[in-house]
């Protein structure tokens, strides 16, 4: 694995359409994920994504460690979404996970590509949660590998063993969300979101 | 289809963690994919790679500065490679920008703003100073060509880090 990615760094660097078509096909997700989380509109976040490409395309030949490619990516991504929120002035500069969520302009509208039930459940349940929870949870359920860990260390700005055990809370509140929802268990309002305080 | 793994999957200890992270990236993936036209974007991008310039880094942009005034006139932006330096303000009008910018050391130059969807050619004076009326918002970089005393360019020119203006 790691070689592969070595090896395509080099042969994008060097011109190969094929190798950046398949770093894009690895990492398109991350990229879009790290953009969404941050609470960034569709528009927004196609901005962001295609900026980052961009970058990566002018700095190939300075990646110094190819096996860092996720992490840099998420790393970039998070400093233009976070400068395009700003831009933005949705949101306070401390807390820019506190974004209005454009959800109007999400493309599909979940209703109708979400036709089984219990999925719909989960991603309202899964929009419940905290942005910071809902930003962690789609990093690393999209990638839960060692180096989508990495990765999602950087676009959160969280040290990486921390992301465990803050995954394991984040899937205990989003058990929570779905059973209140299907009036299991807790039956009143708010649900207690666990993110950790900050220290 | 009700077998025993579709049916509890929401039961409290039945459901591992990595069950229900596994059912949230399907989900994910259905209700918040990659629009196509974003991976397209992205492999498109890769026509950019060939250049020349000197790639000027960002080593100044007001949007980054800690304290933003209310009103203030617009994101003024600096791009730096070697003793080279491109300024460059940008106002938003409506949904378009625009452009005063300023080539340091002064001078003539070729200046084209790049985007993805197209291009724009301009011409700095013998002060350096060019404008663009109209660019749309957007993935952008600045290619500037200093032109010698005869008119023809002096070298490669530089080229500014890509920025979402």
């Amino acid at each position: 694995m790691r070689a592969d990615r070595d090896s395509l760094v080099a042969a994008a660097a060097a011109g190969d359409q094929g190798a950046w078509d398949a770093i894009v096909n690895r990492y398109a997700g991350l990229v879009w994920a790290v953009a969404r989380g941050l609470r960034l509109s569709a528009a927004d976040a196609a901005d962001v994504c295609q900026v980052t490409w961009l970058r990566l395309l002018e700095n190939l030949n300075r990646i110094q460690d190819p096996g860092a490619l996720g992490s840099w990516l998420a790393t970039t991504a998070r400093r233009e979404a976070i400068g395009t929120l700003r831009r933005r002035r949705e949101v306070p500069v401390a807390e820019p996970d506190r974004g209005d969520v454009a959800d109007e302009q999400q493309p599909p509208p979940w209703q109708a590509v979400l036709v089984r039930e219990r999925d719909q459940e989960l991603w309202q349940a899964f929009r419940r949660l905290s942005d910071r929870c809902q930003a962690l949870l789609r990093l690393l359920v999209l990638d839960p590998t060692e180096g989508g860990y990495a990765a999602a260390a950087a676009a959160l700005d969280m040290p990486v063993g921390s992301l465990g055990p803050t995954r394991a809370r984040c899937l205990a509140a989003l058990r929570r969300h779905l059973r209140a929802a299907r009036g299991k268990g807790e039956t009143t309002g708010e649900v207690a979101d666990d993110w950790p305080a900050r220290e | 289809m009700t077998g025993p793994l579709e049916n509890d999957w929401l039961d409290e200890d039945r459901l591992d963690e990595d069950r229900l992270a596994a059912e949230l990236a399907r989900v994910l993936s259905v209700a918040d994919p990659v629009p196509a036209a974003v991976v397209d974007a992205a492999r498109h991008s890769f026509g950019w790679r060939e250049l020349d310039a000197e790639l000027a880094k960002l080593v100044a942009d007001s949007r980054l500065a800690a304290a933003s005034v209310r009103g203030d006139p617009g994101r003024l932006l600096s791009f730096q490679a070697g003793d080279r330096t491109l300024e460059i303000e940008v106002t938003r009008l409506d949904d378009r920008l625009r452009i005063l910018g300023q080539v340091v050391p002064p001078g003539p130059a070729q200046v084209r703003a790049e985007q993805p969807a197209g291009t724009l050619d301009v011409t700095a004076d013998h002060l350096g100073r060019f404008t663009i009326d109209s660019l749309p918002p957007g993935p952008t970089r600045f290619f500037c060509l200093p032109l010698g005393p005869d008119g023809a360019p002096v070298d490669a020119g530089i080229v500014s880090e890509w920025q979402v203006l």
